[in-house]
């Protein structure tokens, strides 16, 4: 499976990401469970996109500047 | 060995018979050091049993009762932290391999505060590694072994503060601190028969906790009841320097006047879905408790993609956390077969993804702001299940808090949630009542669950000896 993946359409492309980066520490079982976890994700990710967003929706992240010392 | 039956006491109890002499800090200390060292154990509960800072501290506490300098309900009386919580005299190993040797020379914000508090710090409990945020399904997710539960010691405790919902169960300590992320306090409550509050997201300082989701990390108490939830948590909340995200709004337990009745419950339409027999049974009654303090009304939730929003930003910033142990190789040290491969994936999440993520989170955060401010507590069942078998494994595809009414979201919009035990399911095992908040109303949440345990037997089961 290793040398064909990057040729594979069924393989999300977070799975061939991580495959690229990590894939020779990861026996063929474990490669297995890499691209049905990036399945799920993709699929979650699928899930959210269905979900309409405006250009006003911000991200639910507070940013505070540091209140350092005057200079 | 036998476990001193004084452990199983409340906070409010114990703190009578330590000030009438009946007791003390140190005999109590030495009581719990035995029976962690012993039966926590064998729960696999344990991760440090810390002796000697444990002995210092409570013959400090001893000495201060004799001198007249009384800290509060919680002087002398010892406790355990989940094993991510930094803490001078013994290792912080997150539960996991790689970290088995890490040492901090400073106190998480939560232990400096208990111990202002007087009360006696007496052991790191064990812990699915890394709080579960690698994707675990293997219940044995942890260097200390698979979490076994004080009702069944071939069942689960829960995870990932499994050591603290065992360790209080087991009447080892009279509380502990658990984590959350995502239904790891209340998990492991409802698991163990035991109370689990999880505080409104900043509340409680994370500072010198272990990071695996800042955006919704919070750390909150393990105990015997709601209202010992309550006097820890007076403790520990408040802001701190240290961390920007905890906030400075007070928190007073008990609070001056707090309602005791005339109560607006709303439970979920579809909260039986996905729900053991025994588990809607105890519901049921439940109900019919919750209507001596109230009305209870039956609610649709928003059909939100809760569950999927949660799923990628814990993955997205979990995998940023701890980007060190993945890029090395570390992670492959993990000792669940499935926390060495899924970090990999999670490391790939694009950035488009995760702030979609946060963006519909935005969303949900409003539409649950709407539905708790309608309704003094969202009730439901705080896992659909009893605690599994550990010859099983967590089927991610109905992961307990996702089919508990309102766990994701709850997490997401960083709202409080109490769960309190109530009834025996199957197996004979502990079932949970779960009451969750409009942000900031741990002290109506801790009001209804007191009244709930004023009425019922529930939370003064023990587990078989």
């Amino acid at each position: 499976m290793s040398s064909n993946s990057g040729n594979n359409p069924d393989i999300p492309p977070m799975a061939l990401a991580a495959l690229a980066r990590f894939g020779d520490r990861l026996d063929d079982a474990q490669r297995e469970v890499l691209i049905k976890t990036a399945v799920q994700f993709e699929e979650a990710a699928e899930d959210l996109r269905k979900w309409e967003l405006t250009n006003g929706d911000e991200p639910d992240t507070s940013f505070k500047a540091i209140e350092g010392q005057d200079s | 060995m036998a476990v001193n039956p004084l452990l199983g006491l409340s906070i409010g109890e114990l703190g009578t018979k330590i000030r009438s002499g009946e007791t003390s800090p140190t005999a109590l200390a030495r009581a719990a050091i035995e029976a962690l060292d012993s039966a926590g154990r064998e729960l696999n509960a344990v991760a440090t049993v810390m002796e000697d800072r444990a002995m210092r501290t409570a013959e400090r506490a001893e000495a201060e009762l004799a001198s007249g300098h009384d800290r509060g309900p919680l002087h002398g009386i010892p406790w355990g932290a989940k094993d991510l919580l930094a803490a001078v005299g013994a290792p912080t190993t997150w539960g996991a391999t790689p970290y088995r040797d890490q040492v901090f020379d400073f106190d998480a914000t939560v232990v400096k505060k208990l111990e202002q508090a007087g009360a006696v710090l007496v052991a790191k409990l064990a812990m699915v590694e890394l709080a579960g945020g690698m994707g675990y399904e293997e219940l044995d997710a942890a260097w200390t072994g698979p979490g076994r539960n004080p009702w069944d010691h071939d069942s689960w405790a829960g995870g990932s503060s499994s050591g603290s919902g065992a360790a209080v169960a087991a009447r080892l300590l009279p509380f502990a601190i658990g984590s959350e992320t995502f239904g790891s306090i209340v998990t492991p409550a409802s698991y163990c028969g035991v109370s689990g509050l999880r505080p409104t997201y900043g509340r409680v300082s994370r500072y010198g906790a272990m990071a695996l989701s800042w955006t919704l990390d919070k750390l909150g108490p393990l105990a015997r009841s709601a209202e010992d939830c309550g006097l820890v948590l007076d403790a520990i909340a408040g802001p701190d320097e240290n961390d920007p995200t905890s906030v400075t709004r007070t928190f007073h337990h008990p609070a001056p006047d707090g309602r005791r009745d005339d109560f607006r419950f709303a439970i979920p339409a579809d909260w039986k879905e996905g729900s053991e027999a025994g588990i809607v049974d105890n519901i049921e009654a439940s109900l019919e408790t919750l209507r001596e303090i109230g009305t209870v009304e039956e609610i649709t939730l928003p059909d939100m993609p809760s569950g999927q929003t949660a799923r990628i930003i814990i993955a997205s910033e979990g995998a940023s956390a701890f980007e060190d142990i993945i890029e090395d190789g570390r992670v492959m040290q993990l000792r669940a077969p499935s926390c060495r491969v899924k970090p990999h994936v999670h490391s790939m999440i694009p950035a488009r993804d995760y702030l979609r993520a946060m963006r519909v989170r935005r969303h949900v955060s409003l539409a649950y702001d709407r539905i708790t401010a309608e309704y003094d507590a969202i009730v439901g069942p705080t896992t659909g299940n009893v605690s599994p078998l550990l010859t099983g494994t967590l089927d991610r595809s109905s992961r307990p808090t996702t089919s508990a009414p309102i766990g994701a979201p709850g997490n997401l919009a960083g709202l409080p949630a109490i769960a309190v035990p109530n009834g025996l399911g199957d197996r004979g095992m502990p079932t949970s009542l779960q009451f969750t908040g409009r942000a900031w109303t741990e002290s109506r949440l801790l009001a209804i669950a007191s009244e709930y345990q004023a009425r019922t037997e529930h939370h003064k089961a023990a587990p078989p000896s």
